[in-house]
C-alpha cells in the first residue's frame, strides 16, 4: 500500500512537472487586425507579450524536497537544459534578416522624395502631390476596368505603347472589376535629361473574371510615369477627370491617341503624364477566411516620422492663413482630428458609414466599404467600444498650388474585437483594450479657409449629410464634397509599421 | 545572429541602393542563422546516448537502484537532444558537407522562388543568401544576369564571399565584399536610363 501511494506520488510529480515545463513555453499567434485604416492587408504593430519567466526556483525546490535524488536530479538537469536551449532559440530568431529598408532608410529616403518634390515644383508650379495621385488612382482603375475592351483606346495618350499592346493582345476571356485602391504613395522620382520619371506604389484589390469564374486578388504594383520636363501640369478638373490634356473634352480618342472633340494627336507625355511600365510586387489571392483574427500590434512603440522641415512648412502654412499656428494646431487637432477620428470609428463600429462619408475621400470611403463588405460576407461586424485618444502628434504639412495636406500620428485605445450573427466574439477582445497608432491624412483645396462645419451637414450647402452616395455628390447642391474643395477630408490612414512619412 | 544589428541593416540596404544605383542589377541579400534544423542528427544522438547510458546502467557491475535506471535512462534523451541543440559545433561534427551544401541551395532556391526575385522583366535578379551555421554564402542569379556575367568573374565572387567566415565579424566582412561586387555588376549590367526598381523594397518571405 504504501509503495502504491509512492508510486502514485512520482506519477503525478512528474506529470505536472512535465505540465509547468509546457506551460512556460507558451506561442502566442494571432492574425490581424481590424480597424478602418488597416484592413487585413496590413499586419499589426507594438505591444507583445511579457512575463513569463519565474517559476523555476520554487519548481526546482519542489522536486529536490518531494523527490528522491535519482529522480530529481536528472529531472532537474533536463529542465535546466530544456530553459537554455529555449532562451537560445528565442535569441537566435527563426526569421531571416533580409535586405530592406529600415526605419532610418525610410527617413532618408522621404527626405530624399521631399527634397525631389520640391525640385519639380520648382520647375512646374502647378505640380500638386495630391493631384497627381489623383491622377494616378483614375488612370490605375480605368486601366482595369477597360482593360482587353474596345474602349481601352480612350487612355491611348496616358499609357505607353506596350501597355496598349498588352491589352490588345491579352485573353477575351478575361476582365477585371471591383478594383479598390487601399493605398498609393510615390515610391521615387527621377529627373533625366528630358524626361521626369515618377514611380508610384499602389496596393489594391481586384476581382478577376475568367470565364465567369471570379477570384479576388490583393496586389501590390509599382507603376511609373513618364512626362516631358519643362512643361506644366494640368489644372485640376483636368487630372481629375482623365480627360483630354488638350481641350479638357472626356476622354475620346482614335486608336492612334487623336481626340476626337479637338482633333489634336496627343504625344505620349507632352502635354500630360503617362504611363511607361508597371510591375507587380506582390500578389496573393485575396480571401474573407480569417478576417477576424488580431495579430499583435507591431508599430505603437516605434519612433514617429516627422517630416524633415516641418517647422518650415508650419510657418509658410501660418502665413498663408494668417493664423497663430500653435492655436490653430491645439484647435486642428481636436476640432477635426479627434471629432473625424470617433465619428468614422463610430460609423466603423455600426457598420454604416453613411454618417462619415462626408468626411472622407472616395478612395477611402470605397476602401471602408470593401472591409466592411468583407466583414458581412462572412456574417461578422467589427466593434470598435470605449475608444479613446491618448494623443496625436503632427508629422507632416505640405502645401502646393491647388490643396494643402496635413497628416498626424494618433495614438488610441479600444476595445478592438469581432463579433458573428450571435454576438459571440470570434476575434479580438471585449475586455482587454487594445492600444495603436495611426496616421491619418487631411488634404483641402487650397484657399479653403473653414476648418469645422457642423459634422452632420453637407460642407458646402449646409443641407443635412444624409444624401451624399458613394460619388461624395451632396444630392442638395450637386457639389461633389469628398475631394477637400470645402473643408478638411480624411485621404488617407496608414499603419504605423507601414506609413513611410 | 545579434551582430546583424539595425546599424548593420542600414548598411546593408545602403550598400544594395548604391550598387542598384549604378547597375540594372537588382540584388536581394538574406541572412539567416540555418539552412535546416538537422534535428534528426540531434534525435539520432539523443538516441545513442540514451542506449550507451543503459547499458552502462544495467551492465556495470555496481547494482544501481531501479527507479534510477529507469529516470536517468528516460531523462538522458533529452539532455543529451538538447545538448546537441546548444552546441552547434557538435552537430555539425555529424553531418556531412555534402548534405550542408545541399540544403543551403534548397533553402536558398526556395527563397528566390518565393521572394519574387524572378519577377524583373529582364531577369536580372540576384539572391545573395548567406547561412551562417553552414557558413556559406549561395549566390543564386536570374537568367539574364547568369548569363551578363562572365562564368570567371561569378567564380571569383564566389570565392570572396565565401571567404567572410574566415574573418570574426561576419558582418562587416560581408559589407565590404558586397560594395566590392559593385564593379562586376556596374561592368556587366550596366545601369539603364528610366527605369524603376522592380523589386519592392519592404520584401516579407515567409517559407
Amino acid at each position: 500500500m504504501k509503495n502504491n501511494n509512492y508510486n502514485y506520488r512520482l506519477f503525478a510529480f512528474i506529470a505536472s512537472a512535465i505540465f509547468i515545463i509546457l506551460l512556460m513555453s507558451p506561442e502566442f499567434s494571432n492574425l490581424l487586425f481590424a480597424r478602418p485604416g488597416g484592413g487585413s492587408s496590413f499586419s499589426g504593430g507594438g505591444g507583445g507579450y511579457s512575463g513569463g519567466g519565474g517559476g523555476d526556483g520554487g519548481l526546482i525546490i519542489l522536486i529536490l524536497s518531494q523527490l528522491p535524488p535519482q529522480i530529481s536530479i536528472p529531472l532537474i538537469i533536463a529542465i535546466i537544459v530544456f530553459r537554455i536551449y529555449q532562451e537560445r532559440k528565442k535569441k537566435r530568431g527563426e526569421k531571416p534578416i533580409i535586405s530592406k529598408a529600415t526605419q532610418q532608410n525610410i527617413q532618408r529616403a522621404n527626405i530624399g522624395i521631399h527634397n525631389q518634390i520640391e525640385t519639380l515644383k520648382a520647375e512646374d508650379q502647378n505640380f500638386s502631390k495630391v493631384l497627381f495621385l489623383d491622377f494616378a488612382s483614375s488612370i490605375y482603375k480605368k486601366y482595369f476596368a477597360l482593360y482587353g475592351k474596345a474602349d481601352f483606346k480612350n487612355l491611348a495618350p496616358f499609357l505607353s505603347d506596350t501597355e496598349i499592346q498588352a491589352s490588345i493582345t491579352s485573353p477575351k476571356n478575361q476582365s477585371f472589376t471591383e478594383v479598390i485602391i487601399g493605398s498609393i504613395n510615390i515610391s521615387s522620382i527621377q529627373f533625366h535629361s528630358n524626361i521626369i520619371g515618377i514611380a508610384v506604389d499602389i496596393e489594391s484589390n481586384f476581382t478577376r473574371v475568367v470565364n465567369d469564374k471570379r477570384t479576388r486578388y490583393s496586389v501590390v504594383e509599382r507603376w511609373y510615369f513618364n512626362r516631358k520636363r519643362g512643361i506644366l501640369s494640368a489644372d485640376p478638373e483636368k487630372m481629375q477627370k482623365l480627360s483630354c490634356p488638350n481641350c479638357g473634352a472626356s476622354s475620346d480618342f482614335t486608336d492612334a491617341g487623336k481626340c476626337n472633340s479637338c482633333d489634336t494627336f496627343i504625344n505620349k507625355g507632352e502635354m500630360q503624364w503617362f504611363l511607361k511600365t508597371h510591375n507587380v510586387l506582390s500578389q496573393e489571392v485575396f480571401n474573407t477566411t480569417g478576417i477576424a483574427h488580431y495579430e499583435p500590434e507591431r508599430g505603437t512603440n516605434l519612433p514617429t516620422l516627422y517630416q524633415s522641415n516641418l517647422v518650415q512648412n508650419s510657418n509658410i502654412f501660418a502665413q498663408r492663413h494668417k493664423n497663430d499656428f500653435p492655436q490653430w494646431k491645439k484647435s486642428f487637432m481636436n476640432d477635426v482630428v479627434a471629432t473625424y477620428f470617433f465619428k468614422i470609428y463610430e460609423a466603423w463600429s455600426n457598420n454604416n458609414l453613411n454618417n462619415s462619408r462626408n468626411l472622407v475621400t472616395d478612395r477611402l470611403h470605397e476602401s471602408f466599404m470593401f472591409w466592411i463588405d468583407a466583414y458581412k460576407t462572412q456574417g461578422l461586424t467589427n466593434k470598435l467600444d470605449d475608444i479613446s485618444i491618448r494623443d496625436i502628434e503632427m508629422c507632416s504639412i505640405e502645401t502646393d498650388k491647388f490643396y494643402e495636406s496635413v497628416t498626424v500620428r494618433v495614438f488610441a485605445q479600444s476595445l478592438d474585437y469581432v463579433i458573428d450573427k450571435n454576438m459571440k466574439v470570434i476575434g479580438g477582445s471585449a475586455r482587454k483594450p487594445r492600444s495603436f497608432s495611426e496616421y491619418w491624412t487631411f488634404i483641402r483645396r487650397t484657399g479653403v479657409e473653414k476648418d469645422t462645419f457642423d459634422y452632420n451637414t453637407c460642407p458646402s450647402c449646409g443641407a443635412p449629410s444624409d444624401k451624399i452616395g458613394m460619388s461624395g455628390v451632396c444630392e442638395y447642391c450637386g457639389n461633389k464634397i469628398s475631394n477637400g474643395d470645402f473643408s478638411w477630408v480624411l485621404a488617407i490612414i496608414s499603419q504605423d509599421e507601414v506609413y513611410k512619412g | 545572429m545579434n551582430r546583424f544589428n539595425d546599424e548593420f541593416k542600414t548598411k546593408l540596404f545602403d550598400t544594395i541602393e548604391d550598387i542598384e544605383l549604378n547597375s540594372h542589377v537588382e540584388i536581394v541579400t538574406i541572412i539567416k542563422e540555418d539552412s535546416d534544423s538537422y534535428r534528426d542528427i540531434s534525435i539520432k544522438i539523443a538516441g545513442i546516448v540514451t542506449f550507451l547510458v543503459l547499458t552502462f546502467m544495467m551492465f556495470y557491475p555496481k547494482e544501481y537502484d531501479f527507479y534510477l535506471i529507469y529516470f536517468v535512462t528516460i531523462f538522458s534523451f533529452p539532455i543529451a537532444y538538447f545538448a546537441v541543440e546548444l552546441i552547434p559545433g557538435v552537430k555539425k561534427l555529424f553531418i556531412k558537407k555534402k548534405r550542408l551544401t545541399r540544403m543551403v541551395e534548397i533553402y536558398g532556391r526556395a527563397l528566390f522562388q518565393k521572394g519574387g526575385i524572378r519577377f524583373t522583366d529582364n531577369k536580372i535578379g540576384v539572391l545573395i543568401f548567406v547561412s551562417i551555421f553552414e557558413k556559406q554564402v549561395l549566390i543564386l542569379k536570374d537568367r539574364g544576369a547568369e548569363s551578363a556575367i562572365p562564368d570567371e568573374e561569378s567564380q571569383k565572387m564566389n570565392e570572396n564571399f565565401a571567404k567572410i567566415f574566415d574573418n570574426s565579424n561576419i558582418a562587416d566582412e560581408l559589407l565590404n565584399t558586397l560594395q566590392a561586387t559593385q564593379e562586376i555588376f556596374t561592368t556587366y549590367i550596366p545601369q539603364i536610363e528610366n527605369d524603376i526598381n522592380e523589386l519592392p523594397d519592404n520584401l516579407e518571405i515567409n517559407l
